[in-house]
C-alpha cells in the first residue's frame, strides 16, 4: 500500500535519520512482527494459496469439485460473453462510483479545508459517518429511501422522471458512493491541506482568473491525493458485496456477488476461486498503474 | 512593456516633483475588526523608483502590500496605478508582479514553466514564450536550470525564479514581500544588491516590504517607516539616518545617543541645547525654551586628548567591548549612558576612568520632542 500513501514512508525515514536512538536489534525486530506474521500466514497467505489451488480444479454439478490442474475455469471466464460482460459491468460500476465521488468530494474537501474554522469539525464528522456505521444498516436505510414507496423514488415519480432506483445499477452506485466516498474525501482533504495557498495568490497576481487558478495550480497540486483517493474508492467499490447485493436485489450482478453465489449456493468453488483471482489481478494492475503514474509525477 | 528594457531608469526625485507617479495610496484606511491597521495611509511612488515600507510586525506594511496587490479591499481611501483607480480591480487584472516571501513557486511545474506561466495566461505565442523565458533565465543567471523543479534549487535560486516569473508578465509595478528574509545571512547582501541591479536595469517601479533596516537601506531609493499603521517618516535612507524626525526614528534607523535638554538659542542652522552635560550644539532650528533631544551617532563621537576646538562632554567609562575593527565604549555622562564607536586601534580606556568626548557640531542633530 506504499503506492497509495506516497509520503508516509519517506517522512518516516527522514525522521529516523536524525534519531539519537539505536534501532532495535534484528531478533527483537522479528519478535515484534511475529503476531502480525502469524495472522498473515494463517489468515491470509494460507487461504489465498488454497483459493489459488482451487481455481485450477474442475467442477461438475453432479460430482462437485474434482482436483485437477486445468485452466478450464479461466477459459470459461475469459471466453464466455456472460463473464466478460460481468467483468465490464463491475469495472464500470466502480469507475462511475469513483467519478461521482470525485465530483462530490472535491467541493466537500475544499469546504472542509477552506471553510469557516468552526464548521470544519462538523463537516469532517459528517464525512466520516459512513465509515463508522455498519454497511448493512446503511444499505437497508438506502433500500427504504430508494424503494417504490420510498422518499427519493417518490420525488422522481412526482417530477415525472421515469427512473427506477432500487434494484438498478443507479441505486447500487448511490449506495457505493455513500459507502466509499470517505476514502476520496480524506485523500483530497489531506492533499488540499498541504497546498501553499500563496501559490494560488501568485497565480492570481500573474493574471489567472479563479478557474485558471483552480485548473492550473490547485488541481495539479492535489494530483497524488486524487490518485490515491481514486485507487481506494475504485478498488473498494469494485470488491463490495453487501451494497450491490442488497441494492441490486439479484438484478445487478458484479464479480463479487457472483463469487458469493457460486461459492455458497452453487458450491462451485473452482469457478468462485478463479473469479477471485481475476479480481485480485485487476487490483494489482490498478496499484501498479498508480505507482507508475505517481513515480512519473514526482520525477525532477 | 513586454520587453525587458535595458535603459537605465531615471530614479524618481520626488522632492523636486519630477517623474510620473505610478503608484498612489490616497488616504487608505483598513481595519480588522476593532483593530485598525492602516490609518489614512498616503504614499506616491514614481516611475523606476524602489520604495521600501519598513516597520516592525503589526505596523501595517504587509496590509498595504496586500491592498496594492488587490487581495484586500480597503475600508476607505483610493489606490491608483498610473493614475487609474484600481481600488476595486481584481488582483489578476492589475498587472502587478508579486514576489512572495516564501517565493510561492508552483511545485508541480519546472522552472521554465513557472516563468512561462504569466506569458501563457496572456496568450503569448509559443516561440515568443520560449525566447522570453530564455532571456529571463539569463537575466537572473539561471541558464541551464530551466528543466528543474523548484524544489531542487537553493533558496537564492528559487528567489531569482520568483523574480523572473514576476518580471515575465512585464509588470507595471513589482512588489517584493520580505525578499531576503528566507535567505542565509551571508547571502542577503549579495541577493539584495542583485535584486536592486535587476530592478534598475529593467527600469521597474518597485515596492518592498521589510522589517530589516539593513535591507531597506541597501536597496531602496526612499524608505517609508511605518509605525502603528501610519507613516512615521518618509525619505531617502540618508535623510532618515542623518535627520530623523522623531526620537523613535532616531533609534529605529540605527544606534542612537539621545541627550535630552532645552533649546537655548538657534542661529545659522545650528541650535544650542542646554543639557545636564552642558550646553551642546547640533544642526536644527528650534524656538528657545522648547524641549528637544540632541542626537549624536556612536561613530560620530571620539576621544579628545588635546585642546582642539568643538563641543566637549565629560564622562566616566562604564564598559568597553573590543570587536576587532572597532572598540565600543559605554560612557556615562550626567545620567545618560553614551555609546561610542572608536577605531579598533584605539587603546581601551580603563574602566571608571574619566574621558572627554568630542564631536563636530554639524554631525549632531536636534530631534524635536521630549524624552520618550
Amino acid at each position: 500500500m506504499t503506492a497509495v500513501v506516497p509520503d508516509a514512508s519517506r517522512a518516516g525515514s527522514r525522521k529516523a535519520k536524525g534519531s539519537a536512538y539505536q534501532p532495535v536489534g534484528r531478533g527483537t525486530f522479528l519478535l515484534l512482527l511475529t503476531p502480525l506474521l502469524l495472522v498473515f500466514a494463517f489468515g491470509f497467505a494460507y487461504p489465498l494459496l488454497t483459493v489459488g489451488r482451487f481455481a485450477f480444479d474442475r467442477f461438475e454439478s453432479a460430482v462437485g469439485q474434482i482436483p485437477a490442474w486445468s485452466t478450464e475455469q479461466f477459459s470459461a471466464i475469459l471466453g464466455t460473453e456472460v463473464y466478460r460482460d460481468l467483468l465490464v459491468r463491475t469495472l464500470l460500476l466502480a469507475l462511475v462510483t469513483t467519478l461521482v465521488s470525485i465530483l462530490i468530494c472535491y467541493p466537500l474537501a475544499l469546504a472542509i479545508t477552506r471553510g469557516p474554522r468552526r464548521l470544519r469539525g462538523i463537516l469532517m464528522a459528517l464525512t466520516l459517518m459512513p465509515m463508522l456505521t455498519s454497511v448493512v444498516v446503511k444499505t437497508f436505510g438506502w433500500t427504504v429511501l430508494l424503494s417504490r414507496e420510498g422518499f427519493l423514488q417518490g420525488v422522481l415519480d412526482s417530477l415525472g422522471i421515469p427512473v427506477q432506483l432500487l434494484f438498478t445499477p443507479l441505486g447500487v452506485v448511490i449506495g457505493l458512493v455513500h459507502t466509499y466516498m470517505p476514502f476520496m474525501a480524506l485523500s483530497l482533504v489531506a492533499a488540499l491541506a498541504r497546498i501553499d495557498r500563496r501559490t494560488e495568490e501568485a497565480a492570481t497576481s500573474l493574471g489567472s482568473g479563479p478557474l485558471g487558478v483552480f485548473f492550473k495550480v490547485t488541481l495539479p497540486q492535489t494530483r497524488n491525493g486524487l490518485a490515491a483517493g481514486m485507487v481506494l474508492t475504485f478498488v473498494t467499490s469494485m470488491s463490495a458485496l453487501v451494497t450491490p447485493q442488497l441494492l441490486g436485489g439479484g438484478r445487478v450482478n458484479t464479480l463479487v456477488t457472483v463469487i458469493y453465489t457460486q461459492a455458497t449456493s452453487a458450491q462451485n468453488w473452482p469457478l468462485a476461486s478463479a473469479l477471485g483471482l481475476v479480481l485480485l489481478a485487476i487490483t494489482f494492475l490498478i496499484l501498479l498503474l498508480n505507482s507508475v503514474v505517481m513515480g512519473r509525477g514526482s520525477r525532477n | 512593456m513586454s520587453q525587458i528594457s535595458e535603459q537605465r531608469a531615471e530614479p524618481g526625485r520626488p522632492d523636486t516633483g519630477a517623474g510620473a507617479v505610478v503608484v498612489e495610496f490616497d488616504g487608505v484606511t483598513q481595519s480588522y475588526g476593532a483593530h485598525q491597521v492602516l490609518h489614512d495611509f498616503s504614499l506616491q511612488v514614481t516611475r523606476g523608483e524602489l520604495v521600501a515600507l519598513l516597520g516592525p510586525s503589526g505596523s501595517g506594511k504587509t496590509t498595504a502590500l496586500r491592498i496594492l496587490a488587490g487581495f484586500l479591499t480597503p475600508d476607505s481611501g483610493r489606490v491608483r496605478l498610473d493614475g487609474k483607480d484600481v481600488t476595486r480591480t481584481a488582483p489578476n487584472k492589475r498587472g502587478i508582479g508579486l514576489v512572495f516571501q516564501s517565493y510561492a513557486l508552483f511545485p508541480h511545474l519546472t522552472v521554465e514553466q513557472n516563468i512561462a506561466y504569466p506569458l501563457k495566461v496572456q496568450g503569448t505565442r509559443r516561440e515568443q514564450v520560449r525566447t522570453r523565458v530564455t532571456e529571463l533565465l539569463e537575466l537572473v543567471r539561471l541558464d541551464g536550470q530551466g528543466h528543474k523543479k523548484p524544489a531542487r534549487l537553493s533558496g537564492g535560486q528559487q528567489q531569482r525564479v520568483a523574480l523572473a516569473r514576476a518580471l515575465a508578465m512585464g509588470p507595471e509595478v513589482l512588489l517584493l514581500d520580505e525578499p531576503l528574509s528566507n535567505l542565509d545571512a551571508n547571502l542577503r547582501r549579495d541577493v539584495g544588491e542583485e535584486i536592486r541591479r535587476l530592478q534598475q536595469r529593467t527600469g521597474t517601479t518597485a515596492i518592498m516590504v521589510t522589517h530589516d533596516r539593513q535591507e531597506a537601506f541597501g536597496m531602496a531609493d526612499r524608505i517609508a517607516v511605518l509605525r502603528g499603521g501610519r507613516i512615521e517618516q518618509l525619505g531617502t535612507p540618508r535623510e532618515l539616518y542623518t535627520t530623523p524626525a522623531t526620537p523613535f526614528m532616531a533609534r529605529f534607523v540605527g544606534e542612537a545617543n539621545l541627550i535630552p535638554g532645552t533649546v537655548e538659542r538657534s542661529d545659522g542652522g545650528l541650535a544650542w541645547v542646554r543639557t545636564a552635560a552642558g550646553t551642546l550644539p547640533g544642526r536644527g532650528q528650534a524656538v528657545a525654551g522648547e524641549s528637544a533631544q540632541l542626537l549624536v551617532r556612536p561613530e560620530d563621537l571620539h576621544l579628545v586628548s588635546g585642546t582642539e576646538d568643538g563641543p566637549r562632554l565629560q564622562g566616566r567609562v562604564v564598559d568597553t567591548f573590543y570587536y576587532g575593527s572597532s572598540l565600543v565604549a559605554e560612557v556615562e555622562t550626567a545620567g545618560v549612558v553614551l555609546t561610542v564607536d572608536l577605531p579598533g586601534s584605539t587603546p581601551a580606556p580603563a574602566q571608571e576612568s574619566v574621558v572627554t568626548l568630542g564631536y563636530s557640531p554639524e554631525v549632531a542633530v536636534l530631534v524635536p520632542g521630549g524624552d520618550t
